[in-house]
């Protein structure tokens, strides 16, 4: 296990004071705070090597292609992808996923379903939503149990011989709840259906293997796992991407644009994997950031960052439960959950209570967090989301519950 | 008047549909000065917010310069109010 008093060091935003308190950052769900390692990586880049890639003859240009395909392959190698040509780079997940939906999914039709379930981001749901319109299939949807658990039940009589994709969040950005996914992609591959799987909360925070999981598809943000924004990936085994058309045209994806005279006509084939799918000049110097955050993680390992997140929530939880007027929402801590949690405060509305954490330095999240379905499924309005990272600190928990009776008290005498 | 006092108004997510205001940085004190003048106080809990009623509408005012208006119908009427407030 390593000690977080020592990652501190490595960070240094959180130096800050934050409206005269020390910053306590728990609003990593969003976005993850970047070590020293990430912005000098950045930094390196446009400092010594900048240039744009695959493009040119030059010792910048080769020294740019270089780093940005060994980010590729380190990318690879952390989710255990087959190689690098599974692995392409995008702005985010919400890209990653509408990737997925623009190139193979303009192949379902009528008489197709999406099975998805009520505790997806929005980003989950939209694009399926979206495209449903346009090639007439049906999107189906998995309950959730009132811990905010997937009903399993309900996910076996929902996946069909009429399933082609079934879309998933690993861990809920909501609840921290965690989903079987090798159960669910046995499921989905019993009945000749894909898995995509959301895995924004998932791979910044635990082991994550996409052949063990069994996922077709697994989408995912660098700038919450300690790495610039901008820049995400799109992991797809690799007869899915060579199979599938691609999403944005332009440049770099090509392999040959040729005119024919005779036929009046432009001629045209497509680069090899992943380039394919990564038109114009992408993101190198997020690229590199994200491979830097990459081999941060490596170094401390995931096993143990998802044991730190662990112990830390189950201490929160039971910190939280000392104060009657907060109510906590997700899985029991019994149960094995990320380090993600949702909770609302009688007397006080979400935004309110978020606003006061902030005057004492500490942030945290309030609203839907883009995943009003879910909310609807709990019977909230609106919740307060604190969740942790690998620099977050039982002290800062101490801090927040601190606070928070403070707040209760305050409420009380008003 | 809003845009000197006033960096941005955002619709909360949520039920609630409540509107976020962050004033500018260097105007927040002044700001939160003449909302408490010209409003009534009806609560303020550690000295670090105010329920502050002020044509029958709440506004929760925060010392770190931002109010949220409960409820507000639309973003025309909250600032139709900070004009007033702030003049």
């Amino acid at each position: 296990m390593f000690d977080p008093y020592r990652v501190r060091e490595d960070f240094p935003i959180l130096r800050r004071i934050v409206n005269g308190y020390p910053l306590i950052y728990f609003d990593n769900a969003a976005t993850s705070q970047k070590p020293r390692s990430v912005i000098e990586a950045t930094k390196d880049f446009y400092e010594k090597s900048n240039a744009n890639i695959h493009r040119a003859v030059h010792t910048l240009s080769q020294e740019a292609t270089e780093l940005y395909e060994e980010a590729h392959e380190e990318v690879a190698r952390f989710i255990n992808a087959e190689g690098y040509e599974e692995v392409v780079f995008v702005k985010n997940t919400t890209e990653a996923i509408n990737l997925v939906a623009y190139s193979w999914g303009l192949r379902l039709e009528s008489g197709n379903e999406v099975v998805t379930t009520l505790m997806e981001h929005h980003s989950n749901i939209v694009p399926w939503e979206a495209l449903s319109k346009l090639k007439k299939f049906k999107v189906k949807y998995v309950d959730v149990n009132g811990d905010g658990t997937l009903n399993y039940e309900k996910l076996e009589q929902l996946i069909t011989k009429r399933t082609r994709l079934v879309c998933v969040t690993h861990v809920s950005n909501v609840t921290g709840a965690i989903n079987d996914i090798k159960a669910i992609s046995k499921l989905a591959h019993e009945n000749d259906a894909l898995l995509l799987v959301d895995g924004a909360q998932s791979v910044p925070h635990m082991p994550v293997d996409v052949k063990k999981l069994g996922a077709d598809f697994l989408a995912f943000s660098g700038h919450k796992m300690l790495g610039p924004t901008g820049i995400g990936v799109l992991y797809a085994r690799r007869e899915l991407l060579e199979e599938g058309e691609p999403f944005l045209f332009g440049g770099d994806m090509i392999k040959d644009v040729s005119y024919v005279q005779d036929e009046e006509k432009v001629r045209i084939s497509w680069n090899k994997l992943p380039w394919k799918f990564e038109a114009g000049t992408p993101n190198v110097c997020g690229a590199i950031g994200l491979m830097e955050a990459v081999r941060y993680l490596k170094r401390l390992g995931m096993e143990n960052v998802y044991m730190h997140e662990r112990n830390l929530t189950l201490y929160a939880l039971e910190r939280l439960e000392e104060i009657n007027e907060i109510n906590t929402y997700g899985p029991g801590r019994e149960t094995e959950r990320g380090g993600i949690i949702p909770f609302t405060m009688t007397g006080i509305d979400s935004h309110d209570l978020a606003l006061l954490l902030d005057q004492f330095g500490i942030m945290v999240r309030s609203g839907l967090h883009c995943a009003q379905p879910l909310h609807q499924r709990l019977g909230l309005k609106s919740s307060v989301r604190a969740s942790f990272y690998i620099y977050n600190t039982r002290e800062e928990v101490d801090r927040m519950v601190d606070v928070l009776k403070e707040v209760s008290e305050g409420l009380k005498r008003r | 008047m809003i845009n000197e006092y006033v960096a941005s108004i955002e619709e909360a997510c949520g039920e609630e549909k409540d509107f976020i205001v962050t004033f500018k940085h260097a105007k927040k004190d002044e700001a939160i000065e003449k909302i408490i003048k010209h409003g009534q106080v009806i609560k303020a809990l550690s000295g670090v917010m105010f329920d502050v009623s002020y044509e029958g509408k709440t506004l929760k005012v925060y010392r770190t310069g931002r109010v949220i208006f409960k409820n507000a119908k639309n973003r025309g009427e909250v600032e139709k109010t900070l004009e007033k407030i702030l003049s």
